[in-house]
């Protein structure tokens, strides 16, 4: 089976004229293309981001200034946030990924092409949907992080937090999608001799990142589908007498700083870039800079509560997030040390990209010495939620992430247009963006003591002339981003050719054509360590001699004990297989979140209104479908296609009995008065609120596992024992759907059976 | 793909021409008419603001008596000296390890910058697995001293000896407003609250509707006043004064003016504040003061306040028994003043969008003899 390709089951479709127009880039599936969109569209979110910005140091430069009204402001903090996080830095790191990942591993495209293009117009609309509620009036204006119970009803009646939360669930679905793809990308499409170990640094940092993404994004997705519950359906997870909003603060940053770190990790990748190519070296210590990041991604998600240290969690569970947050201070600072010592000895060329990205490393570690301030529990008491905190971000993010974009920008961009920015013109950038960064910013940590979100402060506060300061910056910022604008304006008219490697770097994006052709590559390259083109530039004493610890017999040229290239192609799985099994541990981790919102509120209520022999019918159904779906799967790679009938729509219709069986628990419930937001006593309200949403959504993925079911059985004919694979996914889905029924099940029903 | 050879040449990556010629008109103009756009734009955004700020334009917001500044490095109590103590240290070891970053750096652009003439690509080193164990090493030792040094301040602030004696405080977030309740004196009072220097002080902070955070900076730690849940500081002043603070969490439109006073006393003149506060409100002394409390009692405001000692007692909006004793109107929007309680009441919505409060529209009399009252109420 893993011998057969995805042209061999989907016939191509009918060719398209995919070269010309607008119309071009709408269906365009190029992988290069919608990098090139994800960056653009971005690039317009920046400018809309970057003007909230403008408006608010305008408000802020002098006190009790009347420029915009308190309702206005927070709008605008709120949009700046969400704008600048969710689309600007993470989709310009993807737009970058989508370019430079199959590129630099040397494959013709993303393993699933129009599930990538369904990624950029998901990411587009959701900015745009993000943005509906100015035609009431209302934007979003909680703060990016929406926290409940600001953001229910009763406080926030206006469509602001609705829009914030839809905009972020289809956000988070395009975020997911990209991210499959680009890890099935990485995994199974690397060009021969690619081992995981000569992986480049930026293709390293973009497979952590999409992991976390994966992973993290279903902690913001159930947030936000929680909240529109309560919004609209009268539930009880954030408010309410029994509810405790602080359970919103814990599932938002379970996916807030996982998403600190996708705002970085693909940055730092450009940096392991960017400053080898321009020091003339190799980066030192690849194995510790790659496991880093993987260190980094890892204790990402155990630091989340580091933003709630004044929630009064107690002294135990502060002291231990202190712990893991000072920790992973450790994989970053190592990953400073080492770019310092890749610049080491080596010969600097100080190109535009170069001075952003040696900006960044004292910009970067200014931020990261107040983020290890934060993780001593005590400061973070008398510093958060204080300007001391907005400086601290803006170094991460700005000084940190948005510095290398903006290298990355300098130094990919004779790839993707063919043409070089001018250095002049960037030189007048790079010095223009820094000194205005630091005037704006660094300021701030002098404003310890000023509350964050308020959209004035009295004269008697003291605050006016530092706040003017940070102004006055922000105007300089401004005029950086026209200098750039300009410089690409003049370099897509009349800049300098750029020739397929204009900066002698040595990954394999620069050994194709600028731009590259729409295949990538004429014939598949094939590496033997990390720095190819160096290799092919000297043969004498290509880098595989120290990366495989090769020893050269005096006298014999190196490409003469040259070790074999390794076939790096996975064995076990082909890519729609793997696609279906990441995003069912995506899937699993939301409905994770569901079942932790139960377990913490199953101490308001009793559930013995629960039948639970009928359930575990109903259940016994459900599981045994899993059983009759193996079977199904095993008559068809026989071509016993009458089994393969029998079996698939008897698997159908268990599913269909379960859901029947679920219905049937809903009415009875529903007339026994358990409602979402009604009940016998208070603690029916909470018993509604997670029961039917935990369960509920459990009866959402068994319908949407039915219907890819019932699309398999109408798609029949087209499958055989060597055209399996679509029936094969699918039923890994189906099985997921059945098994985290046992889970749900144990936890909800069979858990009340234990006598308390 | 041969070796380009850019870099032996010595040239740059790219010839340079003048900024001029590079352009030509129709650059300047594409971004001129940027510019007309972002500008439009700004204006566009900012229109609505500048609309409803006309209104009020003139008004003092915000410049209420002045106190020290909010300044959490200015510490007035043990345990915010004990934090800003520890910020220094850490701030001295963070400067210590930036100090050395930046040397390194410096070193590397002094030394290792290309030089005109240097053809040959430099040694390619790859690496050294003892230095990357130093340098893994030596930054965990420091964290770790960083992380006992948090354990021993976390412990100090948060769990001070003798802490079933001392004296409790209720705080209670409102939009956007402080409630603050001593149960041993039974005063119930806002956005003021009294404190006995030299005594330790538990603040049992709640909220009744959004998550506030409730912090003085130079007399606690800040903690979040949320809903269905109990928080608890420690303050213990050490000196007198008076000491500004504020809700320091993101709680709705007028988030700015959530701010309050503590004013630390000598226990003898704490607990006169106290009884005074805990007792009835003045009765007029004024003809005009007891046509301001009959307009009180004939409008709706006796629903939603209470006044000590008169039946009016709502619970939804501040105590106003010594309303015109304390430091400013409405978490600081307005100082206080007689001629201000008459604006706030006659339209809080200009001063505090969103607020609870309702306009009142009073005959011009009946607003002087309501605001007269409200002042008298020391």
């Amino acid at each position: 089976m893993a011998t057969i390709t995805r042209e061999e089951v989907y016939p191509r479709l009918p060719a398209l004229r995919t070269n010309e127009g607008l119309l071009s880039w709408i269906k365009t599936t190029d992988h290069k293309r919608i990098g090139i969109l994800y960056l653009v569209f971005s690039g317009a979110f920046f400018i809309v981001g970057g003007l909230e910005a403008l408006v608010m140091r305008w408000q802020l430069a002098t006190p009790n200034a009347h420029v915009v009204s308190p309702e206005v402001y927070n709008q605008l903090f709120t949009m700046h946030g969400v704008t600048m996080i969710f689309f600007v830095v993470m989709p310009l790191l993807i737009g970058f990924a989508n370019y430079f990942v199959p590129l630099q591993i040397g494959y013709r495209d993303m393993a699933f092409p129009r599930l990538n293009a369904m990624s950029v117009w998901l990411f587009l609309f959701s900015g745009i949907l993000m943005y509906m509620g100015v035609l009431e009036g209302t934007l979003p204006n909680c703060g990016w992080f929406a926290y409940a119970p600001c953001t229910e009803h009763p406080f926030d009646a206006g469509a602001g937090s609705t829009f914030w939360a839809i905009g972020l669930i289809v956000a988070g679905a395009g975020s997911i999608a990209t991210a499959l793809n680009l890890i099935v990308t990485i995994i199974a499409h690397r060009c021969p001799g690619m081992t995981l170990r000569k992986m480049p640094l930026f293709v390293w940092m973009v497979l952590v990142n999409q992991f976390l993404i994966i992973w993290a994004m279903p902690f913001l997705t159930g947030a936000a589908v929680m909240l529109l519950f309560d919004r609209f359906l009268n539930t009880h997870f954030f408010i309410g007498p029994k509810s405790n909003p602080v359970l919103y603060e814990h599932l938002f940053w379970s996916f807030g700083h996982p998403e600190v770190y996708i705002m970085i990790l693909p940055a730092f990748g450009m940096m392991s870039e960017i400053v080898p190519v321009f020091s003339r070296k190799p980066i030192f210590g690849y194995t510790f800079v790659a496991m880093s990041g993987v260190a980094i991604g890892f204790i990402s998600f155990i630091v989340w509560a580091h933003h709630m240290f004044t929630v009064g969690m107690g002294t135990v569970p502060e002291a231990f997030f202190a712990a893991t947050s000072a920790v992973i201070a450790i994989p970053t600072g190592v990953k400073i040390l080492n770019w310092l010592a890749t610049m080491w000895g080596g010969a600097i060329r100080w190109t535009t990209a170069m001075k952003f990205a040696v900006a960044f490393i004292p910009l970067f570690v200014i931020g990261g010495i107040s983020g290890v301030m934060f993780a001593v529990v005590p400061i973070d008491y008398q510093t958060t939620d204080t300007y001391f905190v907005v400086a601290h971000f803006h170094y991460v993010l700005f000084g940190g992430s948005f510095f290398l974009i903006l290298a990355g920008i300098y130094y990919w961009w004779p790839k993707i247009t063919g043409r070089m920015l001018s250095e002049k013109l960037g030189n007048v950038h790079f010095w223009l963006t820094f000194i205005g960064f630091n005037l704006t910013f660094f300021p701030m940590h002098f404003l310890v003591g000023m509350p964050r979100r308020i959209y004035t402060y009295a004269p008697d506060s003291g605050w006016g002339p530092i706040n003017m300061i940070a102004s006055i910056g922000t105007v300089i910022l401004f005029v950086s981003v026209l200098v750039f604008l300009y410089n690409a304006y003049v370099s897509l008219k009349k800049g300098d050719l750029a020739g397929p490697n204009p900066w002698n770097a040595w990954t394999l994006e620069w050994a194709t054509t600028s731009p590259p052709a729409e295949y990538n590559f004429a014939t598949t390259p094939v590496v033997r360590s990390r720095r190819p083109l160096w290799d092919e530039q000297h043969p004498e004493s290509p880098d595989w001699i120290h990366e495989d610890n090769v020893t050269v017999p005096a006298g014999t040229p190196p490409s003469a004990v040259a070790p074999p290239v390794e076939d790096v192609k996975p064995k076990r799985f082909v890519p729609a297989q793997q696609l279906m099994l990441f995003f069912i541990s995506s899937e699993f981790i939301f409905f994770c979140t569901l079942m932790v919102m139960y377990t913490v509120y199953s101490q308001h209520f009793t559930s013995s209104q629960l039948n639970i022999p009928l359930t575990a019918i109903f259940s016994l159904c459900l599981w045994a479908s899993s059983g009759t779906m193996i079977l199904s799967e095993r008559r068809l790679r026989v071509d016993d296609k009458r089994g393969y009938y029998f079996w698939l729509i008897t698997t159908i219709l268990l599913g269909a009995t379960f859901i029947a069986g679920q219905a049937h628990e809903y009415i009875d419930l529903y007339y026994r008065h358990y409602g979402l937001s009604t009940g016998p006593s208070t603690g029916g309200t909470v018993f509604g609120t997670v029961f039917f949403v935990l369960t509920g959504f459990h009866g959402f993925h068994v319908v949407i596992g039915l219907v890819a079911l019932l699309i398999i059985l109408f798609m029949s004919k087209h499958w055989s024992s060597k055209r399996d694979l679509p029936v094969t996914v699918v039923s890994y889905y189906w099985h997921f759907v059945d098994w985290i029924w046992l889970l749900i099940f144990s936890l909800a029903y069979l858990r009340t059976l234990i006598p308390t | 793909m041969s070796r380009d050879g850019r870099w032996k040449s010595g040239r740059g990556p790219c010839r340079e021409r003048t900024l001029r010629s590079l352009g030509g008109w129709r650059g300047v103009a594409l971004l001129a008419a940027f510019a007309a756009a972002t500008t439009a734009l700004a204006l566009m955004l900012t229109s609505h603001g500048a609309l409803a700020a006309g209104r009020n334009s003139t008004t003092p917001i915000g410049s209420g008596p002045s106190a020290a500044p909010l300044a959490p490095l200015h510490g007035a109590s043990r345990f915010a000296l004990d934090i800003s103590n520890l910020f220094w240290i850490i701030l001295a070891e963070s400067g210590v390890v930036f100090f050395l970053v930046i040397l390194a750096l410096a070193i590397n652009i002094v030394r290792f910058s290309h030089k005109p003439g240097q053809d040959d690509e430099p040694k390619q080193i790859y690496g050294n697995r003892r230095i990357e164990v130093a340098w893994t090493a030596i930054p965990a030792v420091i964290l770790l001293v960083a992380l006992v040094l948090t354990i021993v301040t976390m412990n100090a602030v948060n769990s001070p000896a003798h802490a079933a004696s001392a004296l409790k405080v209720e705080a209670i977030g409102h939009q956007w407003w402080w409630e603050f309740r001593i149960p041993k004196y039974h005063v119930v009072t806002a956005n003021e609250v009294h404190l006995p220097v030299h005594t330790l002080v538990q603040v049992d902070t709640t909220s009744v509707d959004v998550i506030h955070s409730f912090w003085i900076p130079q007399l606690d730690r800040q903690i979040d006043a949320t809903p269905n849940n109990h928080t608890i500081v420690y303050i213990d002043a050490d000196r007198t004064g008076t000491f500004p603070g504020a809700c320091y969490e993101f709680c709705g439109a007028d988030h700015a003016w959530m701010q309050f006073r503590a004013v630390v006393q000598t226990p003898a003149r704490f607990q006169a504040w106290a009884r005074r506060e805990a007792g009835a409100g003045a009765s007029p002394a004024s003809v005009q003061g007891a046509n301001g409390q009959s307009v009180f009692f004939s409008q709706s405001c006796a629903s939603c306040h209470t006044i000590n000692g008169t039946p009016a007692n709502g619970t939804a909006g501040p105590n106003l028994s010594h309303v015109g004793s304390r430091w400013g109107i409405a978490g600081g929007v307005l100082p206080m003043s007689e001629r201000n309680l008459e604006r706030w009441v006659r339209d809080p919505q200009i001063y505090k969008p969103g607020a609870l409060m309702p306009a009142f529209d009073l005959k011009k009399s009946d607003l002087h003899a309501l605001a007269a009252y409200l002042y008298s109420l020391k």
